[in-house]
């Protein structure tokens, strides 16, 4: 459902994982299934705990890797991984760097992110890859380092991202 | 999570219902409500499905109104084509639909890109345009 690249690309954008408030629909990583290996899931319910004078957000997390089997447990919510969908990146950069008035939104972000893959020259597997490039440069100038496995500040050169 | 326009978009596109599998994660609107299916399972020769928060109830998939989301919607576009498709390439052809001299006054209603999606899928893959008046999915008399 997820690429691997993306799930790292998650992992590693502090930034955007500073952003969740974790709600019903959200997709997270970090889930161990019957194996211990870790899997997507899907958030089903939220709520705080209140633990060493710190809150803690707990996430009950339904698995999503088997079509027949359910679980449903918490987890805290620093333990998993968000993985935001196209339109929760849509909505993240719309609302931090919102369009010039009479635009319409939609052709805004399109036409933002079209200027973006023209101008990086960029080579993603996935939109969800490329829109996550695409927030991590408008929001924090930067951008996916293939090789490196990491966001690097972009220092105007024309970086090409293979993924 | 998504809006209304979508979810009536979703409800009139019949060929994308008609194509949808049903698993687990998969959002659903119940009249206006969006739910999640959380649990599938057989009962006698038909398939039954539980929805999040709505635990009194097994469902069916003719009760159930399929919201793909824009991933979904990019595999069956992908899907319609000979050969797989880059984020890039379907970009370029979603701009190109969006920002076309025939089509960029019809795409001006379409406030986010799930709906922009589903339009052009529903262009693209089945000559199909919304009626915002009539609130269906007309034939566009096959040009594209």
């Amino acid at each position: 459902m997820f690429s691997e690249t993306y799930i790292k690309m998650c992992e590693k954008a502090e930034e955007i994982q500073r952003l969740w408030e974790p709600k019903f629909g959200d997709f997270v990583y970090g889930v161990p299934d019957a194996n211990g290996e870790l899997g997507v899931s899907i958030v089903l319910d939220t709520d705080y705990f209140d633990y060493m004078e710190e809150k803690i957000i707990r996430v009950a997390v339904a698995d999503i890797g088997d079509e027949w089997e359910l679980s449903h447990e918490w987890f805290e919510k620093e333990k998993l991984t968000w993985l935001p969908t196209q339109h929760q990146l849509q909505d993240l950069v719309s609302k931090i760097n919102p369009k010039p008035k009479f635009w319409n939104t939609t052709n805004y972000l399109l036409g933002r992110l079209w200027r973006f893959v023209k101008r990086h020259r960029c080579r993603y597997s996935s939109f969800e890859e490329l829109w996550l490039a695409f927030v991590m440069y408008k929001l924090y100038n930067k951008l996916w380092n293939a090789d490196k496995h990491e966001w690097v500040d972009w220092r105007g050169e024309c970086l090409v991202s293979f993924t | 999570m998504f809006s209304k326009l979508y979810i009536d978009m979703c409800k009139k596109a019949t060929e994308i219902q008609r194509s949808w599998k049903p698993s687990v994660g998969d959002f659903v609107a119940l009249g206006d409500d969006v739910s999640v299916i959380i649990y599938s399972f057989r009962r006698g020769n038909k398939v039954k499905y539980k929805l999040h928060l709505i635990r009194d109830r097994e469902f069916e998939k003719r009760e159930l109104i399929w919201l793909p989301t824009q991933r979904q919607l990019q595999l069956i576009i992908d899907s319609h084509f000979p050969i797989p498709l880059d984020a890039q390439n379907m970009i370029s052809m979603l701009y190109n639909f969006a920002f076309s001299n025939e089509k960029y006054e019809y795409c001006t209603q379409f406030m986010t890109l799930n709906e922009l999606w589903l339009a052009f899928l529903m262009d693209r893959c089945y000559n199909k345009r919304w009626d915002a008046d009539k609130k269906e999915m007309g034939r566009t008399g096959g040009h594209r």
